[in-house]
């Protein structure tokens, strides 16, 4: 029987999670749930608990790709066989993880990715953050062939291989984004897209602001142009472990 | 140059490498970010015997002004210096974030074996010895 993890990174979501993990143990059943609580300073990580979930507290401040990946950690030391990684900010309906693991499961998928644009197209994205998607979409699909309609999508489904991958090095300890997605493809993993539903978040504030907009983009050209260089066999040796 | 300047600058080189040597033996200086320290300032004491060749080398490579080149090659060198601090903070913050991440797991774990020590469910199931390590606890 394989054995399924969700995680949830989360900083100061104390006022999300109430609804989110009783929301997900509603629709899943038979996976476990880990908190990645990213140095909160309100009760995430008390309320979590409570709750009944796995909590791992970090006693420092890392950034969401740091708590992603501490999750990936967590899923390889305990043996979990797949994961579904879900933010904790309560954007990503959990109605969508069974479709991923779906994905997952039947398809010999190794990363199946929650897009909201796949299917509908009528989410309220500021232009300046839009045409940043199109572009980035743009460059996966020249550099990869992958048709991705929603890069920065945190909401995903992976399994043991992508896990260990993962938790090995090779992920961005900010925001994994095109960048991320170019050195799956590159490492032989295969990538689809999945269509789920995105909300407006309910409480605390976004981790995207306008301000970090420029050092992001220049960041993920560097990222894809170091990517690049490097080259599709130091990916595929680095996935032979 | 002047012979006064010469010794002057000698001097004070070899004054920062015993500095720089002094800090390895109190131990609050590691050798291998010694190493690039006392390079520098032994040069530095060497470079001034040599000064006179600076007017060649550096009509050589189209330069004018000759002390021009003395502050090129200085802050070249400073920089190769400072990209060198950039390469050891990246491995330091790499390394920096897998101790928090495994301590995070590791903390989470210990939590774990504790509360399911304390259960009375596990004490009673698991026999005397178990029993004996949830009460020291307490």
């Amino acid at each position: 029987m394989s054995k399924g993890l969700i995680i949830i990174p989360a900083h100061n979501e104390e006022e999300n999670l109430k609804t989110l993990i009783p929301e997900i143990r509603q629709k899943v059943s038979d996976m476990d749930i880990v908190v990645i609580n990213d140095y909160s300073t309100d009760r995430t990580s008390d309320l979590a608990r409570e709750l009944g979930v796995n909590v791992v507290d970090l006693p420092c401040n890392l950034g969401y790709g740091g708590a992603v990946q501490t999750g990936f950690k967590y899923a390889m030391k305990n043996n979990y066989d797949y994961c579904v990684q879900i933010d904790g900010d309560g954007q990503h309906d959990p109605s969508g993880i069974s479709s991923l693991i779906d994905e997952l499961q039947s398809n010999g998928t190794d990363v199946a990715l929650g897009s909201r644009f796949l299917g509908k197209a009528d989410y309220n994205i500021p232009f300046a953050r839009r045409s940043g998607m199109v572009l980035f979409s743009k460059i996966i699909k020249t550099l990869s062939g992958l048709k991705i309609t929603d890069p920065t999508s945190g909401y995903q489904a992976l399994n043991s291989r992508v896990i260990k991958f993962f938790a090995n090095d090779n992920y961005p300890i900010d925001y994994p984004d095109a960048d991320t997605l170019i050195m799956l493809n590159f490492s032989g993993f295969k990538v689809k897209e999945v269509p789920v539903t995105m909300r407006d978040r309910t409480f605390g504030e976004s981790m995207h602001n306008n301000l970090k907009a420029f050092y992001y983009v220049f960041k993920m050209f560097l990222a894809i142009f170091v990517i690049v260089l490097r080259g599709k066999n130091f990916y595929l040796k680095a996935n032979q472990f | 140059m002047d012979l006064r300047a010469r010794v002057f600058v000698i001097l004070i080189s070899l004054g920062i490498l015993f500095f720089v040597i002094n800090l390895v033996r109190k131990k609050y200086l590691k050798e291998n970010y010694a190493i690039m320290w006392v390079l520098t300032f032994v040069v530095m004491s060497i470079v001034p015997m040599f000064i006179n060749y600076l007017d060649q080398v550096a009509y050589a490579v189209g330069i004018s002004y000759p002390p021009a080149l003395l502050y090129l090659m200085a802050l070249m060198f400073i920089f190769v210096l400072i990209l060198n601090f950039s390469v050891i903070v990246s491995k330091l913050s790499e390394q920096n974030k897998t101790l928090i991440q495994n301590l995070g797991i590791l903390e989470s774990k210990i939590k774990q074996l504790e509360s399911s020590l304390n259960s009375p469910k596990v004490t009673t199931l698991n026999g005397s010895g178990h029993k004996e390590l949830s009460q020291t606890k307490n």
